[in-house]
C-alpha cells in the first residue's frame, strides 16, 4: 500500500542547470493545451467536518475488535472466535477494488454471476483520501463506486475521511497503512453508521456516465476544455538568419549572372 | 501591464486552429458515450481522435490521453473496461517499488510507479499552469 511519506512539494518546471544550458536564450511562450472535457475533481461527495469526525469514531468502535483479536496470543486465538465483522468488510486497495470490480461486472451485466457464490454487495466505501499518496491511487474511486452501484436508488456510498484518519483506522484494524475500507450490505452492528452516512452524504454523481444506471441518457457535449500553459521556446539567433539571407542573395546573383552569360 | 497580458492569454479564447481541438474533444466525448453500446465504433472514434491530434500537432493533456488504452483504443472506465491493482515485484517488497497497474480488457497494462511519490504531469506543474 501507499507508504506514509511526507507529502512532497509539487514539482517545479525544470530549469537549466549547466552553463551551456544557461547561455541558450529562451523566451516565454503560451501554448494551448486540451484538457479532459469531463471534470474529475468535483466528483467526490462533500463531507462536513463534524459528520466526518463522528463517522470516524463509529468506524473505530466497529473495527477495534479485529485489531484486538489480531494482537492477541495464539492461545487466546484458539479459545476466542474471530470477530464476525471480518467477514463483512474488505480492507486494503487490492481486495476492495477487486470486489468492487466483480460487483460492477455483475451489476452491469458484463460478467455472469455464479449462483453458488451470490455474495452481499459493498454498499459503503470509506477512503482516507488525504492520507493516501499519490492522488492517482484514489482518483478512480468515484467512477468505480458509480459503476459498481446496483441501481440508481441504491448506490455505493463513497465517504472521504479527513487527514490523519488512516492512522486511527489502521490501528483499530491491526493492519498497517489501511486507508480503504469497504462495508458489505447487512453488516452486523453497522446500521447506525449506515444511517448516518445515508442521511448526510450525497450520492456519487458522474455526469458523463449518466445513462449507465438510469438507462436513459441525454447526451450533452461539453465545449473543448482549452487552456494555456506557460512554457519556453528557444530564441532564434538573428545572426544566423542574416547569414542565410546573404547566402540566398549570393545564389540569386549567381543565377542572374549565369543568365546574363547565356 | 504584464498581469493584464497574462490574464488575456489565459482565457484561451483566441487559440489558433480551435476547430482541431474542438474535433478532438467531440470525438472523445462521442467515444465515451458509445463505449458500452457500440464498443467497436467507440474504439474507432478514439483512434480517429488520436490520429487527428497527431496530424494537426494539437497538444492534449496527459490526463486525457491516459484514459484511452494504447493498444485497443477503448475508453478505460474502472469496473467496465479495466481492472486495477497495486503490485510489487521487488524481492524485499519495499514500498518504493509499488506499481499501480491499469489493465484493459484487451490485456494491455499501463503501469504507474506509485511508490515513488507524487508525479505531477507537466501542464499542471508550478510555473507552467496558469490559473
Amino acid at each position: 500500500m501507499a507508504p506514509n511519506k511526507p507529502k512532497n512539494a509539487p514539482k517545479k518546471a525544470p530549469k537549466a542547470s549547466s552553463l551551456k544550458e544557461l547561455e541558450k536564450k529562451k523566451k516565454q511562450v503560451f501554448k494551448p493545451i486540451l484538457d479532459n472535457p469531463y471534470t474529475q475533481s468535483s466528483t467526490w461527495p462533500f463531507v462536513e467536518p463534524e459528520i466526518a469526525a463522528s463517522i470516524l469514531d463509529f468506524l473505530e468502535v466497529l473495527l477495534s475488535p479485529t485489531g484486538k483479536y489480531k494482537a492477541s496470543d495464539v492461545k487466546v486465538k484458539q479459545q476466542v472466535t474471530e470477530p464476525e465483522i471480518v467477514k463483512h468488510i474488505y480492507h486494503g486497495f487490492n481486495a476492495t477494488v477487486q470486489a468492487l470490480e466483480d460487483q460492477a461486472g455483475i451489476n452491469r451485466g458484463i460478467r455472469k454471476q455464479k449462483e453458488t457464490t451470490a455474495q452481499p454487495q459493498i454498499t459503503h466505501l470509506f477512503i482516507c483520501k488525504y492520507d493516501i499518496t499519490p492522488t492517482l491511487l484514489t482518483s478512480m474511486f468515484p467512477v468505480l463506486s458509480y459503476t459498481a452501484s446496483k441501481s440508481s436508488e441504491s448506490r455505493v456510498k463513497l465517504v472521504q475521511l479527513p487527514r490523519g484518519s488512516m492512522e486511527r483506522i489502521s490501528k483499530a484494524l491491526g493492519v498497517d497503512n489501511t486507508g480503504i475500507v469497504g462495508f458489505k450490505e447487512g453488516c452486523p452492528g453497522a446500521e447506525a453508521l449506515f444511517e448516518l452516512v445515508n442521511s448526510n452524504i450525497k450520492d456519487v454523481e458522474v455526469p458523463w456516465l449518466e445513462g449507465l444506471l438510469t438507462g436513459e441518457s441525454h447526451m450533452k457535449f461539453v465545449p473543448p476544455a482549452l487552456r494555456n500553459i506557460a512554457t519556453t521556446a528557444p530564441v532564434h539567433n538573428p545572426k544566423n538568419n542574416r547569414g542565410k539571407q546573404e547566402q540566398l542573395n549570393k545564389s540569386k546573383s549567381k543565377v542572374e549572372s549565369k543568365s546574363d552569360d547565356v | 501591464m504584464a498581469k493584464k497580458d497574462n490574464k488575456k492569454k489565459n482565457n484561451a479564447k483566441n487559440v489558433p486552429h480551435r476547430d482541431n481541438y474542438a474535433r478532438i474533444s467531440y470525438l472523445y466525448q462521442l467515444s465515451n458515450h458509445l463505449t458500452l453500446s457500440h464498443p467497436a465504433l467507440a474504439r474507432g472514434l478514439a483512434r480517429n481522435m488520436d490520429l487527428v491530434g497527431k496530424k494537426t500537432v494539437s497538444k492534449s493533456s496527459p490526463l486525457l490521453k491516459r484514459t484511452i488504452c494504447k493498444q485497443c483504443q477503448s475508453m478505460l472506465i474502472p469496473g467496465l473496461t479495466m481492472t486495477m491493482y497495486v503490485e510489487n515485484l521487488s524481492k524485499q517488497k519495499s514500498p518504493i517499488n509499488d506499481v499501480l497497474v491499469w489493465k484493459c480488457t484487451c490485456g494491455k497494462c499501463r503501469r504507474f510507479p506509485v511508490g515513488k511519490g507524487e508525479y505531477v504531469v507537466f501542464p499542471d506543474r508550478n510555473g507552467v499552469r496558469i490559473d
